[in-house]
């Protein structure tokens, strides 16, 4: 806290704007996604500490089918107390009838004792494809740094109703209930809480993605402070001396531009920061299996920006939105790893803002046709 | 000269294609009848039986306990079909007509409707018609069931071409046109929900020009309230006694239904779980493929075994949008661009609701499960697929006109493209139409119904009492008759036709009862208590049992039968429940049982004696009250039924329905004492006092022992909003008809 303080009073002393836009308002928005993140964008309550476990030789889950009279273990060591729940990853299972479902036991104890400390039957209607089932118990006050062996055993599993377990990591996740007044005790326990929540946040690319929603707000605030700073800027107008560079970006500028004001900082601008949008789109539709709105928002957003401060014509926005049409069909058809679903949701949500841009486009046309009548 | 060439050579490929879609069924079906499903299809084929025992009535019974959904709908288009029944004289043209003619129909007027927006545009407009009628969304969504909804194939260009013409030229004859097919396609009119599938996109992209400053709507506003409400007023025969039906809380009542708890609930879960396509098979104009899949529809295998193979040429269409959006603004300008934005903005909101899953726009079209009402859109990918077809015809007919005008080396090899892999997208329709049953392999709903059957069908009405309800076995999970051809690979597997072919009414499965009836039927069929089984079957009217015995073990197995439940539906349920054989067709394919308990429409029976004088009017006479006397019609409950003091009865009694009308002015008595009868049933409390001072009329006679014998009417109140839906519409179109000669 000391050096918070010491660190505002210096920024105050500075006075200066470049402070405050560069540094301060950016740190307000980090913090402000990292709030939102711990609060409300975690699967489990706030008080709830979380550790991802990997395929080993110790786990061995992925894609295991659980038929009558099998067992699937796991071990782990406890990184915290109060060890309260093991979620297991399940992959698609088919949905049979209430009394055709399969029983599972779930049984934990820790390693080197003979006797279960919990054991409990669960239905296999509970699970869904590519989620966690929660095995929860009573919290183990003192579980850190013990190590535990959990098993589940299906009674029931048969061709038709055997639930699979996850394919990809993590397989497990083990959850720490912590008390309030332990986190709340003092100063000191509430910091280490965080940095530990913080931490937990990180550690899992899942729980990054869904939070990415509430980063939107810095994204586009860093977006829109570059693409009006005059230092980078500067370094786009030494670019733009290119005669090379030049000649290409003026033939193509009539169909990307609305306008031919400002030519060298827009066509420098869109240069770099149109591709860059375009990758960040690619990498979307590439790497990131599931389509996720934060991100869709995230990608309009920012092409919405390009365009307001660019002044993009339409056609860039029907052109992407064909480009990612084709690339899905081609998806489908030669069965590419790329998620179609999120390529396709861009390319209706470009096919939107360009007629947004149309319309507004037609409607100032008419208007100036009316104003030059009067 | 080269003009007059092009136009003759239009105008045979237009009579080719017609001529081919003519002789479509005659392919697809092998000479049968495809018959079935939820809507029976009986209407294109036994026109007559249908005007005679369902399409008159408010009231009706088809294979199911009373249901309050009026059908008046049917009757221009089934007056029309007892006409051309008796010119054809054939049961197979008859239905193949039929079938075609939304094929013919939507692509002549699809034609005409493009010509009017875009100008002499011949063969772009026979290009983009073809993908109207034949693209996979058309023929998975609508031809493969072929129930009333697929009328709106034909309606919707019929209506958008007489009202752009109207608000183009103001020209009444358009009015006429356009009220007189919407009379005779009424039936469409009803498919309300896959209308508003069409109409909601619009309405949405008009708004959405609105919002953001361009107001298309301002010059035709005024001719588009008289064109509207001339088409409203054509329907009110139907209309009126559909909303009126809507303000009754019985138990069956269809507003209840609407925004029932029961419905809402379920639009989450059914939108979660079928929103699974994206937006790319539809902008190829195909159906969404993942929830065939994830359903093992029978397209599925279509998909897998030909479209997949083919769809990249279907990437025509998007080419074709997209070039037509990036170049238009070179190409058209003023008010032809303000259209062509109408156009897009709700071909975008079309494409959005019939995918839903669009990022977070899922969420949102799950909020508007909140809105009361719109759950009827739970399976958005049926209600919307022919609203985003029509949408995206319309809007590839723009391109390609735009195409032409901006680049029009591309037209010509375009349009060729288009028309070639619009007919090889077509090539599979008769796997996706004539597919086998759902969850069966060799099991074909296209069938010639036996003669058996109908011979069967003749003699009952001789023996059963139109009073009665049968109990059908086994019990199947709909409310479905399976009516077998002996070949036992063709069935007819729908609605209960027996109501039709006998006027009486037949309980087949599940779906025939409430669920606390069906579940107490259940119940003692599976816990083999016959004594409750008897007196269930005795509280809903039932007298007779009908066993079909050749529903071969495929169908059985099928998802049509609860093959747990199917085990207690044996020889000791049937001679638990019935006295003695009654009827047995001819190769003893049906057998008519008679149950063990006599059964009454009117409790207590010892004093009542009844006529049936139609389905909404009984009259009755109730000898010997001394006081008061508790009257019980077991039908299903509903507050339109009402009580008619009536004159002494005559010895004969001919209908003659819109004399009813005086019911009107009529008071009606025991209103109050009208309740729902705990087992099943109405029942009121007559009451001699009440008839003794208040009747102006001969009501009733003075027994010698002091007792009274009272005649009374029983009538359903809601039938008298259909005779006042006729005048109206009668009216309507006769004063428009004056209009136009004037």
């Amino acid at each position: 806290m000391k050096h918070m303080v010491i660190f505002l009073r210096y920024m105050y002393r500075l006075k200066n704007l470049f402070a405050i836009k560069w540094i301060i308002l950016p740190i307000f928005f980090v913090s402000l996604w990292l709030f939102f993140s711990l609060f409300f964008s975690s699967d489990a309550s706030f008080t709830v500490l979380q550790t991802s476990h990997v395929e080993s030789n110790q786990n061995h889950f992925f894609n295991r089918r659980l038929l009558k009279g099998q067992i699937v273990s796991g071990t782990f060591t406890a990184k915290e107390n109060y060890l309260g729940i093991v979620s297991v990853k399940f992959t698609k299972t088919r949905t049979v009838e209430y009394l055709d479902e399969d029983i599972l036991i779930f049984r934990l104890k820790e390693q080197g004792n003979s006797s279960w400390i919990y054991e409990n039957t669960y239905r296999s209607g509970l699970a869904k494809a590519d989620e966690y089932i929660p095995f929860g118990f009573v919290p183990l006050v003192d579980s850190k740094n013990k190590t535990y062996i959990f098993e589940l055993e299906s009674l029931r599993g048969n061709d038709t109703n055997a639930l699979i377990l996850g394919g990809d990591n993590p397989i497990y996740v083990t959850k720490y209930q912590f008390p309030k007044n332990e986190i709340f005790n003092n100063p000191r326990s509430i910091l280490d809480f965080f940095v530990k929540k913080t931490f937990t946040l990180l550690s899992n690319f899942d729980l990054v993605l869904s939070s990415l929603l509430y980063l939107l707000p810095f994204i586009f605030y860093i977006t829109w402070i570059s693409l009006g700073n005059t230092y980078v800027l500067y370094f786009l107008k030494k670019l733009h001396k290119n005669k090379k560079y030049k000649l290409w970006t003026q033939r193509i500028s009539n169909q990307i531009y609305r306008s031919d004001i400002d030519g060298i900082h827009n066509h420098a601008m869109g240069i770099v920061y149109i591709p860059f949008i375009i990758m960040l789109m690619i990498w979307y539709i590439a790497f990131v299996t599931e389509s996720i709105s934060a991100i869709t928002i995230g990608l309009a957003g920012l092409w919405v920006i390009a365009i307001y401060k660019l002044d993009l014509n339409s056609t860039l926005s029907y052109v992407l939105a064909f480009l990612l049409v084709m690339l899905s069909v081609l998806s489908i058809y030669g069965n590419w790893m790329l998620s179609v679903d999120s390529s396709s949701s861009l390319s209706y949500f470009l096919m939107i803002i360009g007629i947004i841009q149309d319309i507004l486009e037609t409607r100032s046309i008419n208007n100036n046709i009316k104003n030059s009548g009067s | 000269m080269n003009k007059k060439v092009l136009r003759i050579s239009f105008f045979a490929l237009n009579v080719l294609i017609i001529g081919l879609f003519f002789y479509l069924p005659y392919y697809l079906f092998d000479g049968r009848l495809f018959l079935g499903g939820d809507d029976t299809r009986l209407y294109y084929a036994y026109p007559s039986e249908l005007l005679k025992y369902l399409a008159s009535y408010s009231w009706i019974t088809i294979s199911s306990l009373p249901s309050n959904i009026p059908n008046f709908h049917a009757i221009p288009f089934l007056l029309v079909s007892v006409l051309l029944d008796t010119i054809f004289q054939s049961k197979t043209y008859l239905f193949n007509f039929f079938f075609s003619l939304p094929f013919v129909l939507g692509f002549i007027y699809f034609q005409k409707c493009i010509r009017e927006l875009l100008g002499k545009e011949y063969i772009l407009s026979l290009a983009t018609s073809l993908i109207y009628v034949l693209s996979p969304i058309t023929i998975v969504s609508h031809f493969s069931h072929f129930l009333t909804p697929v009328w709106l194939v034909a309606l919707l260009p019929i209506i958008a071409y007489h009202y752009v013409r109207y608000i183009r030229y103001g020209t009444r004859r358009d009015i006429i046109f356009a009220v007189l097919w919407s009379i005779f396609l009424s039936m469409a009119y009803f498919a309300i929900v896959w209308l508003l599938g069409a109409i909601i996109p619009l309405v949405c992209g008009a708004m959405f020009l609105i919002i953001v400053g361009i107001n298309p709507f301002k010059k035709i506003v005024k001719r588009t309230i008289v064109f509207v409400s001339y088409i409203f007023s054509s329907q009110l025969f139907w209309l009126v006694p559909f909303f009126m039906s809507m303000t009754y809380k019985g138990e069956t009542d269809l507003g209840g239904k609407v925004i029932s708890k029961t419905l809402s609930d379920s639009f989450s879960p059914t939108v979660l779980s079928t929103a699974t396509g994206n937006i790319i098979y539809p902008l190829l104009t195909f159906y969404h493929k993942q929830i065939a899949v994830d359903y093992n529809w029978l397209i599925k295998d279509v998909f897998i075994s030909y479209w997949d193979h083919i769809s990249p040429l279907s990437m025509i269409y998007a080419i074709v949008l997209f070039l037509g959006i990036i170049t238009y603004r070179q190409t058209i300008k003023g008010e032809m661009k303000v259209l062509f934005l109408f156009v897009l903005s709700a071909f975008l909101f079309a494409l959005y609701f019939f995918t839903v899953n669009i990022g977070f726009l899922r969420s949102l079209f799950l909020l508007f499960g909140h809105i009361p009402g719109f759950s009827i859109f739970r399976n958005f990918t049926d209600k919307f697929s022919l609203g985003y077809i029509f949408i995206y015809s319309v809007l590839l007919s723009f391109c390609l006109h735009i195409i032409k005008k901006s680049i029009p080396k591309l037209f010509a090899p375009t349009i060729f493209l288009v028309i070639v892999i619009t007919l090889i997208n077509f090539l599979p329709v008769k796997q996706v139409i004539n597919s086998p049953v759902w969850t069966t392999k060799h099991i074909y709903q296209t069938v010639n119904l036996p003669t058996e059957y109908f011979e069967f069908a003749e003699k009952i009405q001789s023996i059963v009492p139109n009073t009665s309800n049968v109990f059908s076995l086994p019990q199947n999970i709909a409310s479905y008759a399976v009516i077998v051809e002996s070949n036992r690979n063709n069935a007819y597997i729908g609605t209960s036709p027996f109501k039709f072919f006998t006027g009486i009414n037949d309980l087949s499965g599940s779906m025939s009862y409430p669920e606390e009836i069906s579940n107490s039927i259940r119940e003692s069929i599976v816990t083999r208590n016959y004594e409750k089984l008897l007196t269930t079957l005795h509280q809903i009217n039932v007298g007779y049992v009908l066993i079909t015995n050749n529903i071969p073990d495929e169908i059985t197995h099928s998802y049509l039968f609860d093959i747990h439940y199917l085990k207690f539906q044996n020889n000791e349920l049937l001679d638990s429940i019935t006295e003695s054989e009654t009827l047995r067709s001819a190769n003893g394919t049906y057998v008519l049982y008679t149950m063990k308990k006599p059964m009454a429409v009117f409790l207590p029976p010892e004093n009542i004696e009844f006529r049936k004088i139609s389905p909404v009017k009984y009259e009755v006479k109730i000898n010997n009250i001394k006081e008061s006397q508790e009257l019980l019609l077991k039908e299903t409950y509903h507050p339109g039924w009402r009580v008619y003091l009536s004159e002494k009865q005559k010895s004969t009694v001919t209908r003659h329905d819109l004399l009813d009308l005086k019911y009107f002015f009529k008071p009606s008595f025991f209103d109050l004492s009208h309740k729902r009868s705990i087992s099943y049933g109405n029942t009121w409390t007559i009451d001699t006092n009440t008839v003794l001072h208040d009747s102006t009329i001969s009501s009733y006679e003075k027994n010698a022992d002091g007792t009274v014998n009272i005649y009374l009417t029983l009538f359903f109140f809601p039938q008298l909003y259909f005779y006042i839906g006729i005048i109206s519409t009668v009216l309507i179109v006769s004063i428009l008809s004056l209009y136009i000669q004037l």
